[in-house]
């Protein structure tokens, strides 16, 4: 049987014209790196980055500090948006790293 | 004027204990206290239990507007958040002079579960606060607390009060305080729901926490943040802690559920988990993340391994 949503483990899929990202599966401290790699290129490019996170089923601390230390990274005045991030991404993001400009959490 | 009262002479951080019984006392100790604070342009927060609360907004008047007030059972109901979630930031946002605060972290309703916690947190006030212009007292309900409860004020206190006296304790040993309550947690009950895990695991436990936390009829809210908690604490484990561990969970007791993740390696620094960390710092949070949610966080390590165990309220 195929998975439509990976239950373990993540993956990651650039989606139309690269600066955004399909981040689905699972974020923790096994797959966290691989996340920090894949943003990495994007962070120089001078626009916005764009995550759709509506497809991810747990994220622990780890995956949120490699997000957050990733947005502290773009150019001045760009953002990371997180968009449909799962409640637990939120409420780690609402603890650590509440009104940091650099990151918009988009929920619906 | 005394040394807590008198904000010119004052340097680095002043931690003294207010013995009171009544609310004459109690009145007697803090509201000079903040007033003092106020005259000097300092800071205030006050930080207790919500009946002493208004009792200092009452006599406290018009000045009660620029007093910062905290129900402590409230954000302090886990001993191991007061610093990083309570005291911490209300003195980090104001690092430009010196801040007072009144923080009462031990009421007569505290159990004997939550006691150990407490005592380790006002020992660990001094190392959190080592060196920083910051005043915090402490008042201790002497009609109210066990005998025993008001010893250990004194080894945790550098200063302590009571009525018109003011002096150094000679029992002032923090450190003892910190050991003496690491201490074996009381056993899980027979039978509790128990799960081994290591690293290829961790997607299994946090679906049989939250099978279990289901079961033991915690919301879906604190389901989710128990998962997120014993996933900082199995990641530990299995980092840090011989590459795997124990997960035992079990309640309803007195409307708690508890959690408990024990594992190889021992936890050197007992300030880990209560200091706030910078923005963009890249590690340092998972204790911190398990000391901010729950509802009681005790702790038992050593040479031997070490037992984090969380409490969350039903």
């Amino acid at each position: 049987m195929i998975s439509e949503q990976p239950q373990v483990g993540l993956r990651i899929d650039a989606l139309g014209d690269g600066n955004r990202l399909s981040v689905a599966g699972t974020l923790d401290a096994t797959t966290s790196a691989r996340l920090e790699n894949a943003l990495r290129p994007l962070l120089a490019t001078g626009t916005d980055v764009h995550l759709d996170l509506s497809r991810l089923i747990f994220a622990d601390v780890s995956g949120a500090t490699v997000l957050a230390t990733s947005a502290q990274r773009l150019p001045d005045g760009r953002r990371l948006v997180l968009e449909r991030p799962p409640r637990q991404l939120r409420r780690i993001i609402d603890l650590f790293w509440p009104e940091v400009p650099c990151i918009q959490v988009v929920t619906r | 004027m005394t040394l807590t009262t008198d904000p010119t002479t004052t340097r680095g951080f002043v931690h003294p204990a207010l013995f009171y019984s009544g609310t004459a006392e109690y009145l007697a100790g803090c509201v000079p206290f903040v007033r003092a604070g106020l005259t000097a342009g300092e800071p205030v927060a006050i930080a207790v239990p919500p009946e002493n609360l208004g009792v200092l907004a009452g006599e406290l008047g018009a000045d009660a507007g620029q007093v910062h007030f905290v129900d402590m059972t409230q954000v302090g109901r886990n001993p191991g958040r007061i610093i990083p979630g309570v005291l911490r930031p209300f003195a980090d946002e104001h690092r430009d002079g010196r801040v007072r605060i009144i923080g009462e972290p031990i009421w007569p309703g505290r159990s004997s579960v939550e006691y150990p916690a407490c005592a380790q947190h006002e020992a660990l006030i001094n190392h959190a606060f080592a060196g920083r212009d910051v005043t915090i007292l402490c008042p201790y309900d002497v009609a109210g607390l066990a005998p025993s409860t008001v010893r250990d004020a004194a080894v945790t206190h550098p200063v302590l009060i009571s009525g018109d006296r003011e002096w150094a304790s000679d029992e002032f040993r923090p450190d003892d305080i910190v050991a003496r309550y690491n201490e074996p947690l009381p056993a899980p009950p027979p039978g509790a729901p128990t799960r081994r895990f290591d690293v290829d695991d961790l997607p299994g436990l946090r679906r049989f926490v939250i099978t279990e936390s289901s079961r033991l009829g915690l919301s879906a809210d604190r389901r989710d943040d128990l998962e997120l908690m014993v996933n900082e604490l199995a990641t530990n484990a299995v980092r840090h802690g011989g590459g795997a561990g124990v997960l035992r969970i079990w309640g309803p007791e007195h409307t708690t559920v508890a959690c408990e993740v024990e594992s190889g390696g021992q936890i050197e620094d007992p300030l880990s988990g209560r200091i706030p960390v910078g923005l963009d710092d890249d590690h340092g949070r998972g204790l911190l993340l398990i000391n901010l949610l729950a509802d009681l966080v005790r702790v038992h390590t050593g040479p031997e391994g070490t037992t984090v165990r969380v409490y969350l309220l039903t």
